[in-house]
């Protein structure tokens, strides 16, 4: 009986997930403009094109350079500011919020106020010319060679908070008592941080590289409010060449067939970490 | 009043989705509601079937999608739905307005699920064509013969597909270059350019001059593909773009010539800076920059001028678009290219109509034959906004700049439709991705034609 208050979520999960994903699995399979019945079964002819589509491949590139990146610098800085901010810092309440303000933003808001900034002697241009470096000014989104950059400075600058916080709980969570040990036994900062304190972090870290990495998989609102994949392709991401091969060129079949690759990839991503990344936290283990 | 309202709108958004989910193409029935009027269509129908004479004389609806979404036309759209109503009482036009990129999904949507309005906004061409093929509307040749004779010829030929007639225009503009008179004085240029070697000597000048010479939303990328298809349509005439709709094939010496031309243009770096990611409508993209003042030139279509306006700061919309701009404003075509196979006189350009879907009752055509009458035209035409397609309408365009364009148009003997819209979607987005390619540097000539003839294939 009590499976039937199941039902509603079940069907609800059915209707809007596992029938369109099925569905994009089926088309995935046509040459498909989505308007004509679907009769040109190409079988995996889709998938072939879409991986020798150079400009698909520079999309998945793009896709893993904000990974990278992401995992290299934003992360590191969040923890960095943590530890910082648990220390008995003046106003470290006003800084907490602060920091973690721009991740309330939605994503839309957050384009379209960066792409302002951003503009040709918009704020930042201008902030650059008024401390006296206005040699470094560029086209931020309009130079194909640093447009990713800049938009990795902003993806950084509206996630950094949220992890901050996940690290900032994690913090919270290690007992006082061992860090207080590790400084009677003589223990510098650096190596209280270094044996004690990162190795208890370490479960929440890998959470939050978790959600960096599967967020930068997903990644679409940001770029396609500001750039939306340009200049020539020099941003797009697997999601914003999905849209534009679905929604601008119709080619639906095509674009299931990406959606599907997308899926895959994500998936294979999150079963392998937490395969060999996640699986003793996942099992309790305290640290490493 | 609230938890109602709220649960009523949850109600019509799983509609909706439902719409969306269903059909796809599997050729049942779908069932959808819409805005009350609750419509039953069956996908595999035919596409010539003349719902005519079904029910006549009964209660018809008629849903009716147009993206006039700001006013004047907005509100003239729904005066005259009234006034058709009043004057037919029983038929019931339901109005969905949007803005052209919302209506553009909504309508791809609604297309899968087989539930099509009975009249939509269509540009024509390539993507009517699709509709065409999929069986989505309908021919109106006979039902429409008794008034399409006043209207112009190559614009109804836009919604002419194989001999069948399937829309009706009320709006046909034409790109050219718009221009800051005051810019060009300050450069001492006093004529606009004929020849497309003058028009490089004028960029020039007005570089020299410390002027941006020309705004473009290369991040748009159909503001850039303008440049090129008119290089295209002077180097190779009307003849070259029959022959490529017939074979796709873009390598030819003509469209190559074009894209040196136009890397000529490039090479001078006339342009506002960020223009590879400048959108055409925006504060920092080509309308805000031409509607400050900040660059001379800009080619577009007759929509131009009044989103400079709008760009400007200056003024309240109500006041005329002259007074909103930044300085004097003028118009000239694309100039002539020495050793091209085109009259400078052919022109690049489209306009708006309505395709009639698939169930459609006769009323719907009979509106549209209403609205594109001629008092009715000259009302869309004072609006300043539209360039009405019916004869003994062109009265009514009294703005300067907008005379300007309707001269040109007259004048023009081959109107080439976008080419965005003339080829299939698909092929229209490989024109423009292309252009933007030798527009940002990364591509010669030769690649993009390459390219082009590469994603028709």
């Amino acid at each position: 009986m009590i499976f039937a208050f199941l039902l509603p979520a079940l069907a609800l999960y059915s209707l809007f997930v596992l029938y369109p994903i099925t569905q994009s699995i089926r088309y995935s399979g046509y040459d498909w403009n989505g308007l004509e019945p679907l009769t040109d079964w190409v079988g995996l002819q889709n998938f072939r094109d879409a991986f020798a589509d150079p400009l698909f491949i520079e999309a998945i590139t793009h896709n893993g350079i904000i990974i990278g990146l992401s995992l290299l610098l934003q992360i590191p800085f969040a923890v960095a500011l943590a530890v910082l901010l648990t220390r008995n810092l003046k106003g470290r309440g006003v800084f907490r919020t602060m920091y973690f303000a721009p991740f309330i933003l939605s994503e839309v808001v957050t384009g379209v106020v960066w792409r302002q900034i951003y503009r040709p002697d918009g704020l930042f241009d201008q902030v650059l010319a008024g401390v006296g470096a206005g040699d470094l000014s560029r086209e931020w989104l309009a130079d194909p060679k640093i447009a990713l950059y800049s938009l990795f400075f902003v993806i950084s600058w509206k996630y950094f908070g949220f992890h901050m916080v996940l690290i900032l709980a994690g913090l919270q969570l290690i007992p006082t008592e061992l860090e207080e040990a590790s400084a009677i036994d003589g223990a510098s900062f650096w190596k209280g941080f270094r044996y004690v304190t990162l190795p208890l972090l370490g479960p929440t870290i890998r959470v939050s590289m978790f959600l960096s990495i599967i967020g930068a998989l997903q990644l679409f609102d940001l770029v396609w409010v500001t750039t939306k994949g340009g200049p020539v392709n020099s941003t797009a991401t697997m999601a914003t060449y999905l849209v534009d091969w679905g929604f601008r060129r119709g080619q639906f079949g095509f674009a299931s067939a990406v959606s599907v690759i997308v899926f895959g990839l994500s998936l294979i991503v999150a079963l392998l970490y937490q395969r060999f990344v996640l699986r003793r936290d996942l099992e309790g283990a305290l640290t490493t | 009043m609230k938890p109602v309202r709220r649960s009523m709108a949850i109600l019509a958004i799983l509609a909706l989705v439902l719409a969306a989910c269903g059909g796809g193409g599997t050729g049942e029935d779908a069932t959808t509601t819409t805005g009350g009027a609750v419509t039953e269509t069956t996908a595999a129908e035919a596409a010539t079937t003349t719902a005519a004479a079904e029910e006549p004389a009964e209660e018809v609806t008629i849903e009716w999608w147009h993206i006039q979404n700001t006013d004047p036309m907005m509100t003239l759209w729904q005066d005259m739905a009234n006034e058709f109503m009043e004057a037919n009482p029983n038929v019931q036009i339901n109005i969905t307005v949007m803005e052209n990129e919302a209506f553009k999904a909504a309508l791809q949507t609604n297309l899968q699920a087989g539930d099509v309005p009975d009249l939509f906004q269509s540009w024509g061409g390539g993507g009517l064509r699709e509709q065409v093929d999929a069986g989505l509307v309908q021919d109106i040749t006979d039902a429409s013969s008794g008034f399409i004779g006043n209207l112009n010829e190559g614009a109804v030929g836009l919604y002419n597909v194989d001999g069948v007639q399937y829309g009706v225009p009320f709006n046909l503009g034409m790109v050219g270059f718009w221009y800051n008179k005051d810019l060009f004085a300050q450069a001492g240029i006093d004529a606009p350019p004929a020849t497309w070697d003058e028009f490089l000597d004028d960029v020039q000048a007005l570089k020299e001059a410390g002027i941006t010479p020309i705004a473009v939303g290369a991040g748009d990328k159909w503001p850039a593909h303008f440049y090129y298809s008119y290089l295209m349509i002077r180097e190779g005439g009307e003849a070259a773009m029959a022959q490529v709709t017939e074979t796709l094939d873009f390598n030819t010496p003509e469209f190559i010539e074009a894209g040196n031309q136009l890397q000529r243009l490039i090479d001078m770096e006339p342009f506002q800076a960020g223009f590879l990611a400048a959108p055409w409508d925006a504060p920092d993209g080509e309308s805000g920059t031409i509607g400050t003042g900040q660059a001379a030139i800009s080619l577009m279509g007759q929509w131009g001028p009044g989103a400079y306006a709008n760009q400007s700061g200056i003024g309240t919309p109500e006041d005329p678009i002259e007074e909103r701009l930044p300085a004097e404003f003028g118009w000239f075509p694309f100039p002539a290219v020495e050793g091209g196979a085109g009259a400078a006189t052919d022109g690049f350009g489209g306009g708006d109509g309505f395709a009639v879907g698939k169930d459609a009752p006769p009323e719907a055509i009979q509106f549209l034959e209403y609205i594109t009458a001629v008092d009715q035209a000259i009302r869309t035409g004072e609006t300043g906004t539209t360039l009405p397609v019916t004869a003994g309408a062109e009265v009514s365009v009294t703005d300067p700049l907008q005379q300007e364009v309707l001269e040109g148009l007259g004048q023009a003997s081959f109107v080439q439709l976008y080419l965005d819209q003339y080829f299939t979607p698909e092929l229209g987005a490989a024109v423009n991705d292309a252009v933007a390619t030798l527009f940002a540097g990364t591509a010669t000539p030769e690649e993009v034609t390459e390219s082009i003839t590469a994603a028709a294939g």
